[in-house]
């Protein structure tokens, strides 16, 4: 249905206004709260799954935040605007049994080591869990309209990051990284077609990850 | 009036002959009308685009507010409201917002086929109808020439069989101009939708004319150029120039519509706007003194300079 394809921009995709994306936040807010903090206690104890190197329930953990958002924001609410919600949605499910996999079929993390990346994955993980919803006050954003772990999908996809970085990296384990970056790239296309700030947040975090991910794997000694 | 003729025509600004004050625009208390060419029916020449504004989902909150925009639209004259499938909820949207408003009778509803699917022309139309709550379109059009020939054939007999009253086809943002050309040429339409605005006016070289030539009544999309043309006034702090009064612009939205309606060949502009007091604002160019020819190219200068 697409012909001359670079005479569209990404904002010829993006069907909706600003107020209308960012309201959504507020709305699942509105709808799921006070699941916010169940959801910043589950990050913590993600992160102190990792540290003690609990492998399978730390997976497990860390697909229940990816799922609720796969449901409740993309399924539910996202994909009322657009057919993407939908095709993320999908994405996030494949994602979480992914983790699933990743988790049970091999033993990603052991008793923590504070290597670089592990140190970088825990600052993108506490970035994502903590510091994201505060993001929405320089937006001139309430804290009702913020994105948090689990909620949306940029912090999720943000602490699942720095996860990664935390585990042991056998080379299969980038394959977990396809689906956040895509995500990260249309989050980024989507603010930024809708002239909103801090666009390149999440597809920073990306870069941040995929570097540090590859540079261990070449530059820096193995576990 | 064959097509030298007709370009001689809208070159010369001699448009009077053709698209008189009188017989294009009515009573100016009631705001502009125009004739659509295939049954000389009038409408309204400013309409209502819904992309981006009406798909907001299941928001009630703003659901309620896209209803207000539509009620003022109605109490302003409107008539027209364009729409797509491809629109996310905006079908859906705008028929809450009917359900909220009442439909007024004089509605005339414009929606498109998008689907590849050739055979799911009727299909699709129901569906729309269904999230509108109307029986009937006035007027289906083929969404960006997509699988155009079998879409076409079968909006023809839907409109043989009066389920349809109009038929057309659509383009935006300058595509596929030529096969546009090509299919106004070759097939019978009433209407064909494209990008027309003061900054883009590339159809003004070909397509207007053939329009003007074949009978076909025009909605020109993005009149504001999807609000870039905002973006420079503002960027450029630009004020509106002291001619303005004189075609009773009082804001920029006014100016850009009626630069755009007042083409000869223009039936009708659709701005989107989820806000009531650009409705009211979109809505105010239909009334007062249009520009003529002259005032056009003065207007043509007054951005280019910008």
């Amino acid at each position: 249905m697409i012909d001359n394809i670079s005479s569209y921009s990404v904002k010829n995709f993006i069907p909706f206004g600003d107020e209308v994306y960012f309201r959504l936040f507020e709305r699942h807010f509105e709808k799921w709260w006070p699941v916010h903090p169940l959801m910043l206690l589950l990050g913590v104890i993600i992160l102190v799954l990792a540290w003690m190197g609990k492998s399978r329930a730390l997976a497990v953990a860390l697909a229940l935040p990816i799922v609720f958002c796969a449901v409740t924001f993309h399924f539910q609410l996202y994909a009322e605007l657009t057919p993407l919600g939908k095709y993320f949605g999908w994405a996030f499910l494949i994602e979480a049994a992914f983790i699933l996999l990743w988790g049970f079929a091999g033993k990603p993390f052991g008793k923590f080591r504070p290597t670089i990346p592990a140190i970088i994955g825990a600052a993108l993980a506490v970035f994502g869990l903590a510091v994201y919803p505060f993001l929405a006050l320089d937006t001139e954003r309430k804290l009702t309209g913020a994105e948090y772990l689990g909620m949306s999908p940029d912090p999720t996809i943000c602490f699942v990051l720095g996860i990664f970085l935390m585990s042991k990296r056998p080379l299969w384990f980038l394959l977990l990284f396809p689906i956040p970056f895509l995500w990260a790239a249309a989050t980024a296309g989507t603010i930024d077609a809708l002239d909103a700030p801090m666009a390149m947040t999440l597809p920073a975090v990306s870069a941040v990850a995929f570097i540090v991910a590859i540079a261990w794997k070449w530059l820096l000694p193995r576990d | 009036m064959n097509r030298r003729q007709t370009l001689k025509l809208l070159s010369s600004g001699a448009t009077a002959l053709a698209f008189s004050p009188t017989t294009v625009f009515a009573e100016e208390a009631k705001g502009a009308m125009k004739k659509i060419p295939s049954s000389g029916e009038e409408i309204p020449v400013i309409g209502m685009g819904t992309w981006r504004t009406f798909n907001v989902g299941s928001d009630t909150v703003l659901r309620d507010r896209c209803a207000e925009v539509l009620k003022t639209f109605f109490a302003n004259g409107g008539s027209m409201i364009d729409n797509s499938p491809m629109y996310g909820s905006a079908r859906e949207v705008v028929g809450y917002a009917l359900k909220k408003i009442g439909i007024p009778k004089n509605l005339f509803c414009a929606e498109k086929i998008f689907t590849e699917d050739g055979m799911a022309t009727r299909t699709q139309t129901a569906e729309s109808a269904g999230l509108w709550g109307v029986k009937s379109f006035d007027l289906m059009q083929i969404h960006n020439l997509v699988a155009w020939q079998e879409h076409l054939a079968t909006l023809r007999k839907m409109k043989e069989e009066g389920v349809i009253r109009y038929l057309g086809i659509t383009t935006s943002h300058g595509r596929r101009h030529e096969d546009l050309e090509k299919i106004m040429k070759s097939e019978p339409l009433d209407f064909v939708q494209l990008t027309y605005n003061i900054t883009n006016r590339e159809v003004e070289e070909r397509l207007l004319p053939v329009a003007a030539e074949k009978g076909i009544a025009i909605i020109a999309n993005r009149p504001f150029d999807g609000a870039e043309l905002f973006n420079l006034v503002k960027s450029k702090n630009a004020k509106l120039p002291e001619y303005a009064a004189e075609i009773d612009c009082t804001t920029w939205a006014a100016f850009f519509l009626k630069f755009i309606v007042s083409h000869p060949a223009v039936t009708c502009a659709i701005p989107a706007t989820s806000k009531v007091a650009h409705m009211q604002e979109n809505m105010a160019a239909r009334l007062g003194t249009m520009p003529d020819q002259e005032t056009r190219k003065r207007m043509i200068e007054t951005i280019t300079k910008l």
